[in-house]
């Protein structure tokens, strides 16, 4: 009983120290929970299959994404308790001094876990429940469900799943701390109050040196990242340039203090006004023993920052698109290898014409012997890319599809898009994929001319132009050429099929109809039997883009949330640990200010200035990195566009100010309270 | 000679109204500009306490203080800041230097924090520096000092703004005896070139015996006071232990 007492009475001391630290752990479950009980939220709701089927994706992404979020939270945990460990060595002494015995100090520390884990699981679980109600308005309204039906509901399997995760997470806690406890020694206990009294001032002239390799490791994994993006391929191409940039991101926080000292120290005025001198080297102090922790910080803040906004743009951009990329209702297409076209087959399958308006069917072609290839539209231009050869191999096996110009011409029309015409010896193509656009401009730019049935042609145009065929969510036309209708064909052979329409009212069925019917499997089986002696047809429905889509941008939002409010939240958290430990470790020293006669308000404002440095400089740098991380998202993910791009790095930026700010004010507010004068 | 110093009546009461402790029970006495005074006392006969109130870091019950012409229990808030950092210089037994800093460091602290321009600080700690023998260790931190150089920059810290008055707080409780000599040698330099006006509370007779003036304070109450005069530091030290003798076993530890 006299245990748990003790345990009770330093609890409420260290929960009233640190409430960030529990408030952070208890926010850290409740959002485990809330993405954990997805599954339960949209079975409670009215959505369309096709809906369900894109839910279930998401659960299972989430639950392996889960197990990483647990990892992190652990190490939060984890890092937390054995941050509080050492604050109590003292404490420890003096219990061991009294006459107590291991064994009953171990138990103290159980019991305070227990007590820790069965409060942060309670009020997480009893959070995330009543958060999880409001996460379902945004899920109903990510997946156009009805709200009606909805209740109050609690999901048992994620409760389960929190509790089994964070149980874990304590165990591991009660296992180290015994641990700890069983190696101290009496005597480095007792002693743990006196500050051990380390230098941690830096040589200033290393420190610059190393601060200005690390910044030149940086530059260049950034220029390689970004200005000569093209030439990273392979994976341990990119693995190099992450690697360099973890690296010099540690150098940089080991060498920052000395640096700040070293100019600092330069400018005599500024270094002795008021409390310059002092906060500069408190702050020195504090840097240096968080250098680990400071680059971690820094990187988690990097991926968070990038995550989000990645997520963002490409949510704002699919949203765009959509509507652009899915003219019309429907577009099947085919390979052609058995000779039949979309339109045979419908009549072999006896698939009902009525439902079709405004259908259009089209034909390309390509060199029978797939041996026109990407490189020989580009030509010569190929060669003065300085692109790696893997590329320009693969470029050579990347075999050029031919439609007809007025074939073309009549899908625009469908499509409301521009129409082109040509004279007899010009080509042109169109694409819309950022990067191939690039490249083939190239050649567009020399005038590449092109063999066809041995007649030559030039381009119309010195660059791609806008189109497609294939509908889709985003932009991956590669390149289609456009030839003269009396082009000779001779030695080519039909590549695709295409059949293009709108739904038309019949009868029996409306247009909703129609698209359930045509997305269905009963269609879908119609026109791919299994003993078909044709390729499978694919089938590219607006309303399959659609839910698609909003699955994808649906997951894509999900877990650049979860990741990345974990992320920040525990970096956050660790930062303010550190911060309110150090509060405490000085108050003699602001005693001390205040004996020699230091107003209030210039200590307040020195503290200040300590935490918002402190809490400033890895955000800082991650911004930097994410200047350039973003840059490279973009290029990885540009078949979505880069419309949103603005939007959402404002966004980004307003989540983690917001996030990341009101951390801060707890954490300078309840530092100023614990070196307040207490008399 | 002008008065540094005047304490008229200062009472300070602990506790509540059912249990008062008389910390201090009116105690009245002047100090000179240029004068080097003894607090003595046992444990708990209040000289901490009296030593808190004159600077300021605790107040009185009642009675007033006056440092100059300035009744320093009247000042609130920023101008006791002020006070405290523009007329009196700090000596506390542990030594209270900054761990962050070098030993410079912390006595430009004292300086900057009055807005001293920056030209003139380097100037001014190197000449007190000189003086107090702590030229070498300028750059030091102040764990790579012994405690005598710890207190030696302190010292140089309490007295390079020119305070009024400088508060000792038993400097050398934690010195060795060689380094307690060290320091109370600059001690007495300090009063004697820069005519600095110090206080300073001991429980030690040996220390005591640098000050020019030895107050005795038992219970909170003035006991006894003696004047070295023209004595030498060791006839005035035998007269300190008399006292000491005669104030009964608590201060035996003196001996």
């Amino acid at each position: 009983m006299m245990l748990f007492k003790l345990s009770i009475k330093n609890l409420r001391k260290s929960m009233r120290d640190y409430a960030v630290y529990f408030a952070t752990v208890i926010i850290g479950v409740a959002i485990f929970y809330i993405f954990n009980s997805i599954e339960k939220q949209t079975v409670m709701l009215n959505v369309s299959k096709s809906s369900y089927d894109i839910i279930d994706l998401i659960n299972r992404t989430m639950s392996s994404i889960s197990v990483f979020v647990a990892m992190i939270l652990g190490f939060l945990i984890v890092y937390a308790s054995n941050f509080l460990m050492k604050r109590r060595k003292k404490e420890f002494g003096i219990y061991m001094l009294l006459g107590m015995e291991k064994g009953k100090i171990a138990r103290i520390l159980i019991i305070e876990t227990l007590i820790i884990g069965i409060i942060s699981l309670g009020v997480g679980i009893t959070v995330g429940i009543a958060g999880s109600q409001v996460m379902s308005i945004f899920v109903a309204n990510m997946f156009e469900a009805d709200m009606s039906s909805f209740t109050f509901f609690v999901s048992n399997s994620a409760i389960a799943k929190t509790v089994i995760y964070f149980v874990i997470m304590y165990g591991v806690v009660i296992l180290l701390n015994t641990f700890v406890v069983g190696k101290a020694k009496l005597i480095d206990l007792i002693h743990s109050g006196k500050k051990s009294e380390k230098n941690t001032a830096k040589n200033p002239i290393l420190c610059t040196v190393v601060f200005i390799v690390a910044v030149c490791v940086l530059g260049s994994a950034y220029y390689m990242v970004t200005v000569r993006a093209d030439q990273i391929l392979s994976t341990t191409d990119i693995l190099r340039e992450i690697v360099k940039g973890i690296i010099s991101t540690f150098l940089i926080f080991w060498s920052m203090s000395g640096l700040l000292l070293f100019f600092a120290q330069k400018a005599k005025r500024f270094y002795h006004r008021k409390l310059n001198c002092f906060t500069i080297r408190e702050l020195g102090s504090r840097i240096n023993t968080t250098v680990f922790s400071g680059g971690i910080i820094c990187l988690m803040l990097f991926v968070t920052i990038s995550v989000l906004s990645s997520a963002l743009s490409i949510r704002k951009a699919i949203n765009d698109n959509l509507k652009e990329m899915t003219p019309a209702d429907v577009e099947f297409s085919i390979e052609m290898n058995s000779g039949n076209t979309i339109l045979d087959i419908f009549e072999k399958t006896g698939v009902d014409m009525s439902i079709f308006q405004d259908s259009v069917d089209i034909i390309s072609f390509s060199a029978a012997d797939n041996g026109f290839t990407m490189s020989d539209t580009i030509g010569d231009a190929l060669y003065d890319m300085e692109f790696s050869k893997d590329y320009v191999e693969y470029l050579k096996t990347v075999s050029e599809e031919f439609i007809k110009i007025s074939d073309y011409n009549r899908v625009a029309r469908i499509y409301g898009q521009k129409e082109y015409s040509l004279n007899e010896d010009e080509y042109m193509i169109v694409a819309n994929y950022d990067t191939i656009v690039s490249v083939r401009n190239e050649g567009l730019k020399r005038g590449n001319i092109i063999e066809i049935g041995d007649k030559k042609y030039h381009p119309k145009y010195r660059e791609c132009q806008d189109g497609f065929i294939d509908m889709a969510s985003n932009n991956t036309n590669f390149g289609l050429i456009l030839i003269p209708d009396n082009a000779n064909l001779e030695g080519y052979k039909k590549e695709m099929s295409y059949y293009i329409a709108n739904y038309k009212e019949t009868s029996e069925m409306d247009t909703d109809n129609i698209a359930e019917y045509i997305d269905g499997d009963e269609f879908h089986n119609k026109i791919n039997p299994a003993d078909k002696a044709w390729a499978s047809i694919k089938i590219n429905s607006k309303t399959q883009i659609y839910n698609n889509s909003i699955g994808l941008t649906a997951m894509i939002i999900f877990i650049g949330i979860y990741v990345g409010i974990v992320f920040m939240i525990s970096s956050s958290a660790i930062l303010a640990l550190k911060e309110l430990s150090e509060a405490s470790d000085n108050k003699e020293k602001y005693n001390i200010l205040r004996r020699i006669g230091v107003d209030e308000r210039q200590i307040h404002h020195s503290l200040f200035t300590q935490s918002a440095v402190f809490f400033g400089l890895p955000l800082a740098l991650a911004c930097i990195h994410s200047i350039f991380g973003i840059k490279v998202c973009n290029y990885m993910f540009e078949t979505f566009g880069s419309s949103g791009l603005i939007y959402s790095i404002f966004a980004t930026a307003g989540i983690i100010i917001a996030v990341y700010g009101v951390y801060f004010l707890i954490t300078y507010s309840c530092s100023k309270r614990m070196i307040q004068d207490k008399k | 000679m002008d008065t540094v110093l005047k304490l008229n009546n200062v009472e300070k009461y602990y506790g509540n109204n059912s249990n008062i402790t008389k910390a201090i029970d009116r105690i009245s006495f002047e100090v000179d500009k240029g004068e080097f005074v003894g607090i003595m006392g046992a444990s708990g006969s209040g000289k901490t306490t009296l030593l808190n109130c004159i600077s300021t870091i605790d107040r009185v019950t009642s009675g007033h203080i006056y440092v100059g012409e300035e009744d320093i229990t009247k000042l609130k808030g920023n101008k006791l800041n002020k006070f405290r950092r523009e007329e009196l210089g700090f000596i506390f037994q542990d030594f209270n230097l900054l761990d962050t800093l070098t030993a410079y460091e912390n006595i430009a602290l004292a300086l900057s924090i009055q807005n001293a321009p920056a030209e003139e600080i380097p100037d001014r700690i190197y000449t007190i520096a000189e003086q107090l023998g702590v030229k070498e260790v300028l750059n030091k931190y102040t764990y790579q000092m012994s405690g005598g150089q710890k207190q030696r920059v302190a010292a140089a810290r309490a007295i390079i703004t020119n305070p009024k008055l400088v508060l000792a707080d038993e400097p050398t409780g934690a010195l060795d005896s060689k380094s307690a000599r060290f320091l109370l040698e600059s001690l007495s330099e300090m009063n004697e070139s820069y005519l600095a006006t110090i206080l300073m509370v001991t429980h030690d007779a040996f220390t005591a015996s640098y000050a020019s003036r030895v107050i005795f304070i038992k219970d909170g109450q003035i006991f006894h006071e003696i004047r070295k005069g023209e004595d030498t530091r060791k006839q005035f030290f035998n007269k300190i232990i008399d006292v000491v003798t005669m104030l009964g076993g608590d201060l035996n530890d003196a001996l």
